[in-house]
Order: structure tokens, then C-alpha cells, then sequence
């Protein structure tokens, strides 16, 4: 090689590389570094103020042994269990509505979607005033049906399922869109050929749709799964965890430990768990989907 | 041909009743948080409740600026959510310019580490990120809400990277070979071509960081130096709360993301597409 071109192949380099420096220097302090300091610290008694301790497995053992942490877990997956499969159905449900040629059928569509762009702040807070059990909106409707509502976030039974209630409202319409497209790359010629066959529209959907859309619903079961793990806001903001730790979920125990009780070790080693546990489900989800995914 | 056609609008109009049903569910919190902001505090607790406050009481909305610092909030959020949006535009796109470039020495191996950090929780990494910050004596400062993001993220990257494989590479090639630097093909031949992806990521940013929670409440202390979110719990009392200021809190919260989503809808479903497709 020329000694210009080896010139002008490390100044491209150099080059490539300038651009990139901001992005090297937030993965490594950032995301590489953080990773690996937060896993130093989960050995660690760390209270910010005083020098950090070693403790071995202290913290992973505390995790093990507490009864809130599991509290907090099964909470979790309490949450989880009501999220993802409401998610899904209703979500699929807007989207087979909104995909039609009708008049009007793009203000439905922004109806649907506008919680996603709204705070999950403010939805909460806006739910928490619709749930109160003596004023609110809810227990007022259910009323006129003779229905005696609930205390919902006051008490330990109803307090998750008003959660994901408040949830699944505010994503459906996220899912909603990416429904949308999976079925409007569905050529029509299928929906025909089931017609003449003899399928109404209900079996169309059963065995049309369900199955083509089957990667996008594999798909939204992967980001329902991982962002039901990490749910925090709309209990932070609804319940604080309460009634009696009814709601208490990993994420809001990882941040009271961290930044109300400044225990930044046994944070880390939740985060830890919490980070495995996401991968785990995240794995059997791939190795299941080969019985219900259907790829073109 | 007219019985399928009567079935035709049979299933039309069950649509339009299914469709208006559903459409209700979802409006009823907003049209209820409007109903509510506008109401006198004695009017909220009323049996039954009234959907039309009378006479509609305006002044909630004035009374909002004086029971907290609530412009100041409003401005925090707005001068916070702006910087933070343009850092991460911009160090994403010069990232995706360079790993859509002619390979070079560990360019995918840049490009994977990042992909993989998407996969790591953001519990993983908060509380070295807060150490970092305490260490630079930054803490009750904006700075940590939005410094970080200069320095690039995965999404944005990604996305713009898949953006710009779309953009003929002849076009710089004949740049550069005119003598044009690599940052000036950058800058007068990609971000002009690229302004729809780059609207879209600028758009999605936006509503993470006006709507965040979390690194308010980690980072400052102070009231006066709250965003907009946080400010909006502080009418959520422990014992009591003034819900009509409360829902007006809500509502003039929500309406910049609004506006905005309802200006650029096209590109709120180009940016879940370019999501989705990364999984």
C-alpha cells in the first residue's frame, strides 16, 4: 500500500471516529461503565455517604430471605399477568376496528391513540380522581348499572387491577398502530379466497388474520413482557405501593432502597435480579414461539 | 347483490356502534379531566356527579399559577425537554453517519455494543449514573436531565442509520471526490435528505423527556427547579387534594405533546415502524 493511501485510509478512520466520539464516551461512562459498576456495587453496603463496604452476597442473600422483595415480585407478576394478554386483545380489537374503510375512521384512530402521548403522570393522577370510591366517575357508572363498585386504589384487592386497567388504556393505541400495519399487509386476495371457501368473518379472523399476524403479536408480547417487569410510574404516582403493600412492585422497591433509604448495594442487586429475570422470560418467550408463530 | 348489500351496512353500522363505544371509553378520562378542571371545589364532590360545570369556573386555571410555581415548572420542562432533544438528535445522526459509512475498524463492534445496551434495564444503570453525577457536583442542577443526552442513545441511532442506507451513496461519493469533507457531506447532503427521520426522532425524545418521571425525582430536590411532572404531584395531598386544580395541572400539562402529536401524526407511525422492526 502507497504510503498517500495509508494516509488517507487513517484519516478516514480518524474521520469516522470523531464522529463517533460522542456516542463512545456515553456507551462507555454511560452504559458499559454504569453496567459493570452497578454490578460491583451489588457486593457492596453503600450508602453514598460513608465508604463503600464489601459484603459478599449479603445483598443477594437479603433478597432471597425478604418477604417484602417477594411481596414485590409476585406484585410483578400479578400485574404482568393482567397487562399482557388485556394489552393484546384490546389492542388487536382496535386495530381490526380502525382498519376499515369508514367515514371518519381517522378520528377514531387519534382517539385511541392520544393516552399514548399523554403523561403517565397525568393519566394517573387523572385515573386516581376517576377511581375515588365515594366521587369518582367509575364507581358512579357502575352505579347506574347497580353495580356497587369497589374502593379500587384503597383497597389491596382492587388497587393492581385498577392499575392495569389505567395501563392498558394508555398503551393499547401504541400496539394498536403496529397492528395495524401487520393487517394491512395482509393481501386481500386471502380474505377472498376464505369468503368463497365459506369462512364468515369470524373464522376469517381465526384463521386468517390471527395466524399471518402472529410475528406481530409475538412481537408486542416481547415489549408488553419487558415493560410489565419494569413498571413504576403509575404505581409511584397512584399508590406508592399501598394499600399494605398490595402494590408494591420491583422497580418502586429498587428506587426507595436506592434513593429514600440510600441503600445503593441491595438497589443494584434487585436491579440485578430484575435484569435476569427480564432475559430468562425474554428466552422462553423465543424458544416458545416456534408452536404458535407462524413466519410467511 | 342486495342482501349483501343490506349485510353490508348492517356491518357497518355495528362497526360505527362498536367503534363509537370504544371510542367513548377512551375519550371519558380526558373529557372528564376538562369537566372536573373547570369545576368550583365544592362542585367536584357532588352527588351525582355533573358532567357541565356551572357556571365553569376559568379562574382554575389562573389559580394554578399561584398555588405552586407552576410556570416555573412549565419552563424547566420546556428548556430541559429542548436541550436534551437536540443533543441526542445530534450525536445519533453523527453516529449513524459514521456506522453507515464504508467499514473501518471496529465500526460493527460499536454498532453491536450499543444494540446489545438495549437490551440492559435502566435500573441496571441509574444509580452509577446518579454516582457520576453526585461526583460532579451536579445533583439539584438540570444538567444530569439533560447533558446525558449528547452522548448518543441506541434508538436514534439505529434509526437514523437505517435512514440513511436509504439515501444513494453515489450522492457523497461525487461529493467527496470533489474534495468535499466527510462532515460537509454530512451536514449539506444527508440531514437536509434525512428531515423526516430526523422530525420523527426529534418528536419521539421529546415526549420521553417531558413526560419522564423518574430523573426529576432522582436528581433535584428543590420545588423550584421541578419539571412540570413532578410539579403535577404535588397537588396530590396525603390527606386531601384540590382535584380541580389538580385536572387543570393535568390538562395544560398534556396539550404541548398534544398539539404536537396532532401536527405530525405521519411521523409518530414512521417512528413506531422503525421500532418495531429493530426487535
Amino acid at each position: 500500500m502507497s504510503s498517500t493511501k495509508l494516509r488517507q485510509r487513517l484519516s478516514y478512520i480518524l474521520t469516522m471516529y470523531g464522529f463517533l466520539t460522542p456516542t463512545i464516551v456515553g456507551l462507555v461512562i454511560f452504559n458499559a461503565g454504569a453496567i459493570i459498576a452497578s454490578f460491583i456495587i451489588s457486593f457492596q453496603k453503600y450508602d453514598v455517604i460513608t465508604p463503600a463496604i464489601w459484603c459478599g452476597l449479603e445483598n443477594y442473600r437479603w433478597i432471597f430471605s425478604s418477604s417484602l422483595f417477594w411481596r414485590a415480585v409476585g406484585n410483578t407478576l400479578r400485574f404482568a399477568v393482567g397487562y399482557i394478554p388485556l394489552s393484546i386483545i384490546v389492542s388487536l380489537l382496535l386495530a381490526l376496528l380502525v382498519n376499515q374503510n369508514l367515514k371518519g375512521i381517522g378520528i377514531f384512530r387519534t382517539v385511541f391513540y392520544l393516552p399514548v402521548v399523554t403523561s403517565m403522570v397525568a393519566v394517573s393522577l387523572v385515573f386516581s380522581w376517576l377511581f375515588n370510591p365515594y366521587y369518582g366517575l367509575i364507581n358512579h357508572l357502575l352505579s347506574l348499572l347497580g353495580i356497587q363498585g369497589p374502593a379500587w386504589l384503597s383497597s389491596s384487592e382492587w388497587a393492581m387491577p385498577a392499575i392495569v386497567i389505567v395501563s392498558v388504556w394508555k398503551m393499547a393505541g401504541y400496539y394498536m398502530v403496529i397492528y395495524l400495519a401487520a393487517l394491512q399487509n395482509i393481501p386481500p386476495e386471502l380474505y377472498e379466497a376464505a369468503a368463497i371457501d365459506g369462512a364468515n368473518r369470524w373464522q376469517q379472523i381465526r384463521y386468517v388474520t390471527v395466524p399471518l399476524i402472529s410475528p406481530t403479536t409475538f412481537f408486542i408480547s416481547i415489549m408488553c413482557t419487558m415493560s410489565a417487569l419494569k413498571i413504576f410510574e403509575q404505581v409511584y404516582v397512584m399508590t406508592g405501593g399501598g394499600p399494605a403493600n398490595s402494590t408494591i412492585t420491583v422497580n418502586l422497591l429498587i428506587y426507595r432502597n436506592a434513593f429514600e433509604y440510600l441503600r445503593m448495594g441491595r438497589a443494584t442487586a434487585m436491579a440485578y435480579f430484575l435484569f435476569a429475570a427480564i432475559m430468562i422470560v425474554t428466552l422462553i418467550q423465543f424458544w416458545g414461539q416456534k408452536r404458535w408463530v407462524h413466519y410467511g | 347483490m342486495a342482501k349483501g348489500k343490506a349485510l353490508h351496512s348492517f356491518q357497518k353500522a355495528f362497526s360505527y356502534l362498536f367503534l363509537s363505544a370504544l371510542g367513548i371509553c377512551f375519550a371519558i378520562p380526558f373529557i372528564w379531566m376538562i369537566s372536573s378542571s373547570l369545576k368550583q371545589s365544592t362542585e367536584i364532590f357532588v352527588l351525582p356527579p355533573k358532567w357541565i360545570p356551572n357556571p365553569p369556573v376559568w379562574e382554575n386555571y389562573v389559580e394554578l399559577f399561584r398555588v405552586i410555581p407552576f410556570l416555573r415548572f412549565f419552563w424547566n420542562s420546556t428548556y430541559v425537554t429542548i436541550l436534551a432533544t437536540a443533543g441526542q438528535v445530534m450525536s445519533c445522526a453523527l453516529a449513524a453517519y459514521a456506522l453507515s459509512r464504508r467499514k473501518f475498524f471496529g465500526r460493527d463492534v460499536i454498532f453491536y455494543t450499543l444494540l446489545a445496551t438495549m437490551m440492559v434495564p435502566g435500573q441496571v444503570t441509574i444509580i452509577p449514573r446518579f454516582l457520576i453525577m453526585r461526583a460532579l457536583g451536579w445533583l439539584n442542577t438540570h444538567l444530569p436531565l439533560y447533558v446525558p443526552f449528547f452522548f448518543g442513545g441506541p434508538f436514534g441511532t439505529f434509526m437514523l442509520r437505517q435512514f440513511f442506507f436509504s439515501i444513494p451513496r453515489e450522492l457523497d461519493d461525487a461529493a467527496l471526490i470533489d474534495g468535499c469533507s466527510q462532515f460537509r457531506a454530512f451536514w449539506s447532503i444527508y440531514v437536509p435528505l434525512s428531515k423526516a427521520a430526523l422530525t420523527t426522532l426529534s418528536l419521539f425524545i421529546f415526549m420521553d423527556v417531558w413526560n419522564d418521571l423518574l430523573s426529576p425525582i432522582i436528581y433535584l430536590s428543590s420545588p423550584d427547579k421541578m419539571t412540570l411532572t413532578v410539579g403535577l404531584t404535588y397537588f396530590k395531598g396525603q390527606y386531601s387534594t384540590d382535584w380541580h386544580l389538580l385536572m387543570a395541572g393535568a390538562v395544560v400539562s398534556i396539550v404541548p405533546t398534544i398539539l404536537v402529536y396532532l401536527f405530525a401524526q405521519k411521523h409518530f407511525v414512521q417512528g413506531i415502524m422503525v421500532g418495531s422492526v429493530k426487535g
